[in-house]
């Protein structure tokens, strides 16, 4: 008998076939497929062991093949996903399943759209709920449901949804229903107009009993004067905006969560004996507001932005934590890094308590010169430090021939609140970077990356350096160093001596593009460190082994 | 606009609909001779772990005859800080780290390994405040087997036999498991917690080595109502002059599994200190 899922697929390629004999329309019929293969060579000097993957397995991969197809105002779409021993789930574990991954169909009627299957979406930039896919740190939370959208007029639409948040092939038990409404109005005059984008959002998520009881048993634990009453409906809404006035643009975003329990890792907790720990479920509401404001004119650009976040962690079930459950998404608040050293440390979004602002600005002198400056500063409500960053770089383009790139970039890194490493001292860092790209001819490139990280604390100093070869349009070869070149005491050591070693870390790779095909190849030799996807960060083990990835747009 | 209106009074109305408040029960300590068995993965670098393990304290007092733990400090987390002593690493705590995965981060505990439905691929349970309620969904279960533990121990020889004698309260088919553990309690040593390191941080049950097989030794096919079967072990009491293997302070925590097929559930826990 055919499971629904089954049924589902069927469906839709009964529609696809069928659809050029009954229909005028042959329909538009695309995908893509991406994959990731691993191969994990034991080197325990790294850390890179004590994993399934290194222990027993030895390789590892995951696959997606993702089918759309859309015809006479219909959009359906079917993706296959696969993991074989996957490290991206747990990046100490190891992960195998395969099936349908996502389905979905969507179908325009006038001014009417419904969709149902996994969706993917969010209200506003995202704040009080966002329904996304990161492949890098296996997150998918789409919901299980049914969306409608309404187009009340030229520029006003209303949605609503409801349903479960997927987790994996299967879903988190609360329900997530909510709504929002947009718009676009314009004002001011022809000479001087303003435009404005309204939008009010809300979300309820509603827990069933048998999440409640967890909960419960987990309160029912506290002495009596820390139990709190835990609910099963939370409600969430946010009111924003952007303005648009001539070269200014003010984006805004406001959003409250009602009371729920939620898991509190840093508070004060008394055992029945007297004795005090970290951890427990709080009872209170939360607050998000995020601002920017970005001005373009002529040479220069500029972006502000502010966020204040205290108690906002929302998920579809409070009894899960790290990346598990996530409901909503809050911007992160520092610039996107792309060098290997400049990226090292990076800020995990604080959902309980942050203040944080940034400061972008970028300045073009001449067609051959161009600067910018970046501040970030984020610290707890209390004022404790957590990340700050201080970046200064400017480009040089000597006409298509040549373009060098330098900059100095300053850290500190809370790396106690971030990874969890008590006693700590904040890790600071002073890393100046290079990067030179020549053309040999319009196929024939060479590029040269180069950063130097000085810091007294976690591992120690670093050089970095990079050699980039692209021979367009098909083939990018590179190889890379990362040195150790002043270890600390959490470097690795010696097993012998106990003495921490200078360690080279080398990657050499290459990649393949063929039309719409890409083929990469990579030996990988990586230390432990943050990986960041959209703003979503984890800790991840060292890395040894050889990664092959490809992708594929049909 | 109207419209708007309209939107906004329903979610207002929708938002101010109360719901029926909670009742959170008091307390009732489950009446059983069941013995819950519970392996504490943890580490002298865990800044979570001090948390976890006060929470197992907390139930033990409420559950003195009925819970068992182990500290097991295998590999992750478990190296010897600056500060330390001692290093509580040994073969069997590394061994059953790996058996005991999938776990998502320290502390995990196990709660006779079972492996629970809603924690889909992990075994292990890193959520702290959910431990006793899990312990009471197994002492809530009904108890099979009767787990005793007799021993004779020379202080001058170090040495000590011990025999684990399990009687079976209803007829079982399986393929059933001995595993013995020594446990030592009361060492003071160095431990992370969440915003300092515990110089003198109290350590207890950590495992010191296994007795039997660390994933245990064959007990039985089938166990039979009312009809005792019963296993000996001898084990010399190492001396390295570490400061650690004081016999004041060891414990002997044992338990009997059936692990036939995919299964090592813990049936019934036994405990003693070696000096008893």
């Amino acid at each position: 008998m055919l499971n629904f899922l089954q049924k589902v697929v069927c469906v839709l390629l009964l529609i696809a076939h069928l659809s050029p004999v009954y229909g005028q329309e042959s329909g538009i019929l695309s995908g893509n497929f991406e994959t990731n293969f691993n191969v994990f060579l034991r080197d325990s000097l790294i850390n890179a062991n004590n994993t399934p993957q290194y222990d027993t397995e030895l390789t590892g991969g995951e696959a997606w093949l993702n089918l759309n197809y859309s015809v006479k105002g219909f959009n359906m779409g079917v993706r296959f996903d696969m993991f074989n021993n996957s490290n991206l789930l747990n990046p100490t574990g190891s992960y195998t399943d395969q099936g349908i991954g996502r389905w979905f169909i969507n179908k325009q009627i006038n001014k009417l759209n419904v969709e149902v299957g996994y969706i993917y979406d969010q209200i506003g930039s995202g704040i009080i709920y966002r329904a996304w896919e990161s492949r890098p740190l296996l997150i998918d939370n789409a919901l299980y449901g049914a969306k409608a959208t309404y187009e009340i007029s030229e520029n006003w639409k209303i949605k609503g949804f409801s349903g479960k948040q997927k987790f994996l092939f299967g879903e988190n038990p609360g329900i997530i229903k909510g709504g929002s409404i947009e718009g676009y109005l314009s004002l001011g005059s022809e000479d001087s107009p303003i435009s404005l984008s309204p939008g009010f959002g809300f979300v309820n998520r509603t827990l069933d009993d048998e999440t409640m009881n967890l909960i419960i048993d987990n309160v029912k634990t506290y002495i009596p004067s820390e139990r709190i009453v835990p609910v099963f409906n939370t409600y969430l809404a946010s009111f924003y905006n952007s303005l648009s006035y001539k070269n200014f643009t003010w984006y805004i975003e406001a959003a409250y969560k009602s009371s729920e329990a939620y898991f509190d890792p840093v508070a004060l907790r008394t055992e029945p004996s007297g004795v005090v720990t970290f951890g427990k479920f709080r009872n209170e509401p939360g607050t998000t507001i995020y601002s920017s404001v970005s001005f373009a004119k002529g040479k220069l650009g500029v972006t502000v932005e502010a966020k204040r976040t205290e108690n906002f962690d929302f998920r579809s079930d409070p009894n899960l934590s790290l990346n598990r459950g996530l409901v909503n998404y809050i911007p992160p608040m520092n610039r996107f890094n792309t060098y290997r050293m400049t990226a090292r440390y990076a800020p995990a979004t604080q959902v309980l308590s942050e203040l944080a602002y940034q400061a972008d600005v970028r300045y073009r002198f001449t067609k051959k010169i161009s600067a910018l400056a970046n501040y970030s500063n984020i610290t707890t409500l209390d004022g404790d430090l957590l990340y700050r960053e201080m970046l200064g770089e400017f480009t040089y383009k000597y006409k298509r021939k040549w373009q060098f790139t330098g900059g100095l970039q300053h850290q500190k890194y809370n790396q106690e609140v971030y990874e969890v490493k008590p006693e700590v001292p904040l890790v600071s860092t002073v890393t100046p970077y290079i990067d030179f790209l020549y053309k040999f001819s319009r196929k024939k490139s060479i590029r040269f990356e180069s950063q130097y990280m000085n810091t007294e604390q976690d591992f120690g100093s670093w050089i970095f350096a990079l050699a980039e070869v692209g021979l367009a349009p098909h083939w990018i070869l590179e190889a890379s160093v990362m040195y150790n070149s002043a270890p600390s005491k959490n470097s690795p050591q010696d097993p012998v001596t106990g003495e921490s070693l200078n360690i080279v870390y080398p990657t050499v790779g290459a990649v393949y593009v063929n039309k719409a095909n890409r083929y990469q190849l990579r030996y990988v030799k990586q230390v432990e460190g943050i990986v960041c996807s959209g703003g979503i960060c984890r800790l991840e083990p060292a890395f040894s082994g050889v990664k092959f990835s490809m992708s594929s747009n049909f | 606009m109207k419209n708007l209106l309209y939107l906004l009074a329903l979610i207002f109305m929708v938002s101010s609909c109360e719901e029926k408040m909670v009742v959170i029960p008091e307390f009732e300590a489950i009446e059983t001779g069941k013995v819950v068995f519970v392996e504490e993965l943890t580490g002298v670098r865990c800044p979570n772990c001090p948390a976890g393990s006060e929470r197992l304290k907390s139930i033990q007092t409420l559950y003195p005859d009925n819970v068992v733990v182990v500290a097991i400090h295998g590999i992750d987390l478990a190296k010897p800080l600056d500060e330390s002593r001692y290093d509580f690493r040994n073969d069997d705590a590394a061994d059953l780290e790996i058996f005991l995965k999938e776990w998502l981060g320290k502390p995990s505990a196990y709660f006779n390994r079972v492996r629970f439905e809603e924690l889909g691929e992990i075994w292990g349970n890193p959520a702290n405040g959910q431990w006793q309620g899990y312990i009471e969904r197994e002492l809530e279960k009904e108890q099979v087997i009767d787990l005793s533990m007799t021993k004779s121990y020379n202080q001058e020889t170090r040495e000590l036999e011990i025999t684990i004698g399990a009687l079976p309260l209803v007829d079982l088919n399986g393929e059933f498991k001995v595993t013995i553990m020594l446990t030592e309690s009361g060492i003071v040593d160095a431990q992370d917690d969440q915003n300092s390191i515990i110089l003198d941080y109290v350590h207890n049950h950590v495992l010191m080595d296994v007795i039997t097989n660390f994933d245990g030794d064959a007990f039985a096919n089938a166990l039979v109502k009312n009809q005792p079967v019963a296993k000996t072990y001898v084990y010399t009491i190492p001396d390295d002059g570490s400061g650690l293997w004081n016999v004041e302070n060891l414990e002997i925590a044992a338990f009997v599994a059936n692990t036939e097929g995919e299964s090592e559930e813990i049936l019934q826990g036994a405990y003693s200190l070696l000096l008893d």
